[in-house]
């Protein structure tokens, strides 16, 4: 659907009317064409936010719920992990506008795409699986890299322009609205963005979903120069949510800032295309346990605080009758946290002083080896350095796990090797063949390795259980390989893909012989072997002038090879089967979205089974060059369900037991409308 | 004055496309750039203007590069060959 670009569209008439004037001057020549095959890339969605056919909501995780390849772990409305074919958290690589983003809160109820509104967002590119090296690294799932839309300059001297939107969402009476404006001349744009949005608790078809509301708003001001051949950029952004419902797990997001400064050039020099940035994010987030639910017998608070700071420079430029990419990157991330007894004030630190430092260099090589085929092939390395203080503040059951964390050494260093290999066939021009192989390595987070004493600090795995850190773990390495398939005759496009990966020292937790406070045995993080295989894809097929019809499927299977157990939180097969109807400046769709039931769960932390589910969304849009018009109903049947990544409901308020799984919203219909001039 | 009408209007010589930017072709940027152009008697380029951008600065140096190396049959008036703008609209596609 058509959103963002009315704004180069209205501007291309602007310019075209004021060419009439000067008509008998200018003589309009025949348009020149430069074209390039897409990335090389075995499966890829590209989501331009203003075109998804979406509910109006804050999280852009939320968009990537139809993608082939991806899910949603969710364990409140704000707090989206991705999930690429089976893997999550740090093992996908989340970029954003070139910044990589560490969770403060050791339970990741603010995953890296928490700090970027989709208002904000060109393109959100979902790459699952094998990622070339250039966009991976300390990685093994894939990637996801949103994009920040770029001003344009005004050429025609100094002026402005902006677009502003406001949506309503029923299933929480959901409240969002965004503004942009842009001014500059034809060297300089100065251009700002604001959104702001707010949640009440959302309704599911029996009742109230506790503790599911938010508030958030976001900013940036950025500058953008025209240098040379190229573009700097200088941006300024936060992010502030309060009051984030996170029901899946033990506390509540009740304060979370997030500062942001981010310096970037696009330009050229001499032969090479150049990308220089570098970045400064940082986050002071606050959770507790008795705010937004019924208070425990004992109140505690934990606040956390994360750094990041990196820088990338990257090259291309064409080498032996294709282009060569290469790059340096560079990344460091200071993390500090702790837990607060609010009745006694007693504190015991989770992570004091902790940091992961990191440097990458890749080089990648993409040519035509013969007609009809390319190849690209990638090498990198990554030195990844960890390192945190002795833990002062514990809280006294905790003693001797601080004696024994405190009398090893901490420091841990690794050097990754990961390499791929990609080849393109186009069999004719409607038929391609892709075939992908690649080794890549992921290092233990610091919560893997420093989590010192047993808590319910997971990031984000919700199962009710508590961790342990463990020192002596080794990186993960993945083998993969990935066979695609890209049909498209007329009116028609098929890309069904499918992977293995074959995962070597995969790190999960696993149960020792030690007992938490509820009676079950502490899972301490190991290494194993793990395999994942599947099969996703997308289609879609122009029916006739005026109707479209298509569809993704997402199919993962994970298992533990060294304990013959499944791996846990796996979406299960799902699904979406949509037909548009275009007429005029309308376009109405309705979608089907179904998954199936997933009874292949992990036995290790007592993960439940789920069931299948359908149902049907019905939506429309109406635009022109300046407005764009939005409604729809969603769960149009009311259906009670719940999505197997949505968590276990742990508070004891609403409708929705303890320890049952989070049902998702019940019928409700949303409007959204944007203005742009 | 007696104005003599443009006997012939500026036509292409030498206009190989733009190369395809890597970095835009792997941010997946598309778009329309327009160029304006004044043609010198001689064929070559002489100013050069971005009359409208395609949104990304990549694309548009990507094109102002391209025409700058072009060469062109000048515009005639009569015998004489005169200075004449054009505009020329570059696109960027990427091939899926």
């Amino acid at each position: 659907m058509p959103a963002r670009n009315h704004r180069r569209f209205s501007l291309a008439l602007f310019a075209a009317i004021s060419l009439v004037a000067s008509a008998e001057e200018v003589q309009r020549m025949e348009a020149v064409e430069s074209t390039a095959d897409e990335d090389l890339l075995p499966t890829g969605t590209r989501l331009v936010p203003a075109r998804e056919a979406v509910a109006p909501r804050p999280d852009t995780s939320a968009l990537l719920d139809n993608t082939p390849g991806a899910s949603i772990v969710r364990n409140g409305d704000l707090t989206g992990i991705v999930q690429l074919r089976g893997l999550f958290n740090e093992r996908v690589r989340v970029d954003i506008d070139g910044m990589q983003i560490t969770p403060a809160c050791p339970n990741h109820m603010d995953p890296p795409l928490h700090y970027s509104a989709p208002s904000e967002i060109d393109s959100l590119v979902v790459l699952p699986g094998i990622t070339p090296v250039s966009d991976g690294g300390d990685s093994i799932a894939g990637t996801v890299k949103a994009r920040s839309v770029d001003p344009a300059f005004f050429l025609d001297g100094p002026g402005m322009r902006g677009e502003a939107g406001a949506g309503y969402s029923g299933e929480n009476e959901g409240k969002l609205a965004s503004a942009r404006m842009e001014a500059g001349n034809e060297s300089y744009v100065v251009s700002t963005d604001a959104s702001w949005a707010r949640a009440n608790d959302t309704e599911y078809a029996d009742g109230r979903i506790a503790d599911t509301g938010y508030k958030i708003d976001r900013g940036a001001v950025r500058l953008d120069a025209k240098t040379g051949d190229g573009r700097t950029t200088l941006e300024v952004g936060a992010a502030r949510s309060d009051d984030v419902g996170t029901p899946a797990l033990p506390m509540d997001m009740v304060k979370d800032n997030a500062n942001r400064v981010r310096l970037n050039y696009d330009g050229a020099l001499s032969l090479y295309e150049v990308n220089l940035s570098a970045y400064w994010h940082d986050i002071n987030h606050t959770m507790d346990n008795y705010s937004l639910r019924p208070a425990p017998g004992m109140r505690m608070q934990a606040p956390s605080d994360s750094q990041d700071t990196g820088f990338q420079m990257a090259f291309a430029r064409p080498a032996g009758g294709g282009t060569l990419h290469m790059g340096v990157e560079g990344y460091a991330n200071d993390l500090d946290a702790y837990q607060r007894n609010v009745t006694t004030s007693a504190k015991q630190d989770i992570y004091r002083g902790a940091t992961r430092d990191r440097a990458g260099l890749f080089v990648e090589w993409e040519h035509q080896p013969a007609r009809d085929w390319r190849a690209q092939y990638g090498l990198r390395t990554d030195y990844v350095q960890s390192d945190t203080r002795n833990i002062q503040n514990s809280f006294p059951p905790a003693s001797a796990d601080r004696a024994a964390f405190n009398g090893r050494s901490h420091y841990r260093n690794q050097l990754h090797l990961d390499a791929t290999a990609l080849w393109r066939y186009s069999a004719s021009p409607a038929l391609g063949y892709l075939v992908a192989v690649a080794r890549k390595t992921r290092s233990p987070s610091l919560l893997e390795y420093y989590l010192w004493t047993p808590l319910s600090a997971s990031a984000g795995q919700a199962d009710g259980r508590t961790y342990l850190g463990n020192l002596d773990l080794d990186p993960e390495v993945s083998h993969q390989v990935s066979l695609g398939l890209d049909y498209h005759p007329a009116g028609i496009s098929i890309k069904p893909s499918i992977f293995y990966n074959r995962v070597t020292d995969y790190i999960q937790g696993s149960p020792i012989a030690r007992l938490d406070a509820n009676g079950k045995p502490v899972l301490k993080y190991r290494n194993f072997n793990a395999e994942l295989y599947g099969a996703d894809g997308s289609w879609d097929w122009q029916a006739t002038s005026t109707v479209t019809l298509g569809g993704t499927l997402s199919y993962v299977r994970g298992k533990n090879r060294s304990t013959n157990d499944n791996l846990y939180r796996i979406a299960p097969l799902n699904g979406l089967v949509y037909t548009d109807y275009h007429t005029g400046r309308w376009t109405h769709r309705a979608e089907i979205r179904a998954a199936a039931q997933q009874h292949e769960v992990s036995s290790y932390n007592d993960e439940q089974k789920s069931g299948g589910w359908a149902i049907l969304n019905l939506r429309t849009q109406w635009s022109d060059s300046e407005w764009q018009l939005r409604g729809g109903i969603e769960n149009l049947f009311d259906k009670n369900y719940h999505d197997h990544l949505a968590g276990i409901n742990r508070v004891n308020d609403g409708d929705v037991a303890v320890g049952d799984p989070i049902p998702s919203a019940g019928r409700f219909g949303y409007v959204e409308a944007r203005y742009y001039w | 004055m007696a104005v003599t009408t443009v006997s012939r209007k500026v036509e292409y010589l030498y206009n190989p496309p733009p190369d395809y930017p890597p970095r835009a072709r792997r941010l997946g940027l598309e778009g329309e750039v327009l160029v304006r152009t004044r043609v010198q008697p001689n064929g070559e380029c002489g100013e050069l203007v971005l009359g409208q951008s395609s949104g990304y600065a990549l694309l548009d140096q990507a094109a102002l590069k391209a025409v700058r190396t072009w060469r062109f049959r000048p515009a005639r008036r009569g015998d004489e060959e005169i200075v004449s703008w054009v505009e020329i609209p570059v696109r960027f596609r990427l091939e899926r």
